[in-house]
């Protein structure tokens, strides 16, 4: 494997909050905070969403989060006068779209030292402070995720996770899906498999974090499933609603068929056996690992194992190294996450695979140029600075044509991944697209 | 300078300047650029370039690098991270020059770039150019364009130095051109300078180097070698100014827009190249062939009826789409086709080649 001593060996994540590294930084490739509140509280449709900044920072943040955003495109009066005028008349303007606001603030608006909150005083909004130097996407996202649990609260059902919803009187479990960030290019895919999944077990979706109306957002279920536990809400926001003596549960991976069968045998305990069938689930898991085991095998009766280079966000790298090995007996030559863990207090040994933490593309082309892959797995950052290599996405941005919703997690997601793997490596660059 | 300063002003929609920089420094093949800020605005800038350049099917994504400023740079000043950055790109001998492009937060907090890259030339012994952006304090994306066109051209070495240098007299070399501020995200950039070189060929002209795309430092140190300069795109004047303020060199504004518009470039560029008239003459005289041989080709487009739709930011005056209808054989009239007018005007006899296909698919339905 290429050296990576991008994670400081010990702590087993990336310690740093941004993850400088001590070498030049060129080509960042994940996007700043502002950009991470924005995804997670534009996911809330019936939330109005303003930038307060200019008309760069908009512009960007619009392009990388699919949901609506709205901006004061601040100019230089604003810095020299005072930016508390323009952010009323458009938060007044907007206010008419919409249920709520939130304000997301810039670099520029961050130092100006105007108290924003106090500026909005009249108006029922969320304000976030989320300038890019702060640091990456993640920081952006969990600072709007924090601000949201406060805004939380018990609902009807979530003492015990049941809902009345059946005319013969039965109830049904209700369960919130996690991790559904809209940057990540999967991300509608694996709502829909999710869904799919707690289907087949007679369960109901209760909130979608971060892709739901506020009122379900804030009135979650205590038992979640999650396709990214990256983002991973419910525990900031449950701990909000249910205090230190948690009557909730984390939301489990849906990333592999190992964690889908853990986190269903989970629910099923956690909830009532009789009332949550996963019987389904399991035969389901045991159809798909005996056709990704068969289809390695044929793979590997004609080609040696695939040397890769995975860099994706943490869960996602993980997965496909574990994909990757168990089914290719791949090796996977460099691995690398554009953010930390999710779990920051997990142990240097839990992390098999040496996933380092770089997020400078000037770092990637250094190592990879010196190292031998047969595949890259990763956005389309790495696919153009080694356009010959073998390449599947799977991390933001992916540029090429994605028309229909593809699914990482879950028992398709699972397919999918194998799919493209293959597909690659058989076709080679000429198809990686 | 800002010239959004109403809240009304529809230019508060211009974009960032770093961005529009970007898309001229990053051009010069072995220069490095350096945006000082956070990473994210690099990521940004560069996510937006990276993404047009995919669509325009360019795969060489330019490299752009950020002194990563974070809240510790924020509170006690970026400087020093800026010369450390600096010290570190430039470490490997790879890059010949350095552009430094500052951010609304790096000017905000009052970060001396132009002296911290004053201070990184004299010691590294390179050009390290600091370029007048400032995200939105700078103004706007056309503002960054513009003003990293200036820094580009402090790789221009005076004529007399130049000449000094390679003990020559400092005489431009006859038929020789420079191409200036090309907008390198435009999808047909590469197509509109195969027309340009097309065209100057029939004057037997060649280009001398490009200000810039895909340009080394050495190359853009050519630039007084030519006769002539021509200019993408001028609409405030200012390029040209600049031009006017560091050479003698004569200067066409403008690539050449529709027919009549190309047959006036070719006679404009002539004179100022001081060819001779029968050059000149001859050099017409082809074009007007070609663009007739162009329009038979269209000629199942005689007498059917288009409109145009201006919607938009178009900035393709109707004269000279008017004239192209009129040698199409094509009638306006209010009841024909609505064809949409391009964002920008097609450059040459072959961007109205292009544009009549597209006219074509209107007329018949396909649109």
């Amino acid at each position: 494997m290429a050296e990576d001593n991008s994670r400081n060996k010990g702590a087993g994540a990336v310690p740093k909050i941004k993850g400088r590294q001590s070498q030049v930084c060129a080509n960042p490739l994940y996007p700043c905070a502002m950009a991470g509140a924005a995804s997670a509280l534009a996911g809330i449709s019936d939330m109005g969403v303003i930038i307060h900044g200019s008309s760069g920072c908009y512009y960007y943040a619009d392009m990388a989060v699919p949901d609506t955003l709205h901006s004061t495109f601040i100019v230089q009066d604003e810095v020299i006068f005072g930016s508390a005028d323009r952010l009323k008349e458009i938060v007044e303007s907007v206010s008419k779209l919409y249920n709520r606001i939130a304000v997301i603030n810039t670099c520029v608006p961050s130092v100006m030292g105007e108290d924003i909150k106090e500026i909005l005083a009249d108006y029922d909004t969320l304000c976030i402070d989320a300038p890019g130097f702060i640091g990456y996407f993640d920081e952006g996202w969990r600072l709007a995720v924090r601000e949201l649990a406060q805004y939380s609260a018990v609902n009807d059902f979530a003492k015990d996770g049941k809902e009345a919803t059946r005319a013969d009187g039965d109830s049904v479990y209700r369960v919130n899906i996690d991790g559904v960030c809209s940057l990540d290019p999967f991300y509608k895919g694996n709502l829909n498999e999710a869904k799919r999944l707690l289907n087949i077990c007679g369960l109901k979706t209760a909130a979608v974090f971060c892709h739901d109306t506020y009122e379900s957002i804030t009135h979650p279920s205590p038992y979640s499933v999650s396709v990214n536990p990256d983002y991973n809400c419910t525990d900031v926001v449950n701990r909000h609603i249910y205090g230190d003596d948690r009557k909730s549960e984390s939301a489990c991976s849906l990333l592999g068929l190992e964690n889908v069968l853990n986190t269903f045998e989970e629910l099923s305990d956690n909830l009532s056996e009789t009332d949550v069938d996963i019987s389904g689930i399991e035969s389901e898991c045991e159809e798909t690992d005996e056709i990704l085991t068969k289809e390695g095998d044929r793979y590997l009766r004609r080609y040696d194992p695939p040397r890769v280079a995975v860099y994706s966000t943490y869960s996602y790298t993980e997965f496909a190294c574990r994909m990757l090995t168990e089914y290719l007996d791949a090796e996977i030559v460099h691995a690398s996450a554009r953010n930390n863990p999710p779990d920051q207090s997990s142990d240097v040994n839990e992390n098999p695979y040496n996933i380092g933490g770089i997020c400078s593309l000037h770092q990637i082309k250094e190592i990879l140029s010196e190292t031998e892959h047969d595949l890259i797995i990763g956005s389309s950052f790495e696919h153009a600075a080694f356009p010959d290599s073998a390449f599947a996405g799977l991390t933001f941005p992916i540029r090429h044509r994605m028309l229909y919703d593809r699914p990482v997690a879950g028992i398709q997601g699972s397919l999918y991944l194998m799919d493209k793997i293959l597909d690659a490596l058989e076709n080679g660059a000429k198809n990686s697209n | 300078m800002n010239s959004k300063n109403s809240h009304k002003n529809i230019s508060r929609l211009e974009g960032c300047t770093v961005i529009g920089a970007l898309t001229v420094t990053s051009f010069v093949t072995d220069a490095a650029t350096i945006v000082h800020g956070p990473a994210g605005c690099a990521h940004q800038s560069a996510s937006m370039i990276q993404s047009a350049m995919l669509y325009n099917e360019c795969y060489d994504i330019p490299e752009i690098f950020t002194s990563d400023m974070s809240e510790e740079e924020i509170i006690f000043g970026g400087e020093e991270r800026l010369k450390e950055t600096i010290r570190e790109t430039v470490a490997d001998g790879r890059y010949r020059a350095v552009f430094v492009i500052g951010t609304c937060i790096s000017d905000t907090i009052g970060d001396d770039i132009e002296i911290v890259c004053k201070n990184a030339s004299a010691e590294y012994n390179i050009p390290v150019i600091p370029i007048d952006a400032s995200g939105f304090l700078g103004g706007s994306f056309e503002k960054g364009f513009i003003s990293a066109i200036r820094g580009v051209t402090e790789l221009i070495p005076p004529r007399s130095t130049e000449a000094e240098a390679h003990g020559t007299h400092a005489e431009p070399e006859p038929k020789t051109v420079n191409i200036i501020a090309e907008k390198n995200l435009e999808y047909e950039v590469d197509s509109n300078f195969a027309e340009i070189k097309r065209l100057l060929s029939l004057l037997g002209a060649e280009i001398n180097t490009r200000i810039a795309r895909r340009t080394t430092v050495a190359e853009i140190a050519r630039f007084n070698n030519a006769a002539l300069n021509i200019i993408r795109d001028d609409p405030t004047g200012e390029i040209s100014e600049h031009f006017r303020s560091i050479s003698e060199i004569p200067t066409i504004n403008r690539f050449p827009a529709g027919l009549s518009g190309t047959i006036e470039f070719l006679k404009n560029a002539g004179r100022l190249m001081n060819l001779d008239e029968t050059t000149i003459e001859n050099a017409v005289n082809a074009e007007l062939k070609n663009q007739n041989d162009m329009l038979a080709k269209f000629a199942d487009l005689k007498g059917k009826k288009i409109s145009f739709d201006y919607f938009g930011f178009q900035k393709a005056d109707s004269a000279l789409l008017d004239e192209i209808a009129e040698r199409a054989g094509l009638r306006i009239d209010v009841d024909g086709p609505m064809i949409t007018v391009p964002f920008y005007t097609p450059v040459g006899t072959a961007g109205v080649k292009q544009m009549l296909i597209q006219w074509r698919r209107f007329i018949n339905g396909r649109r």
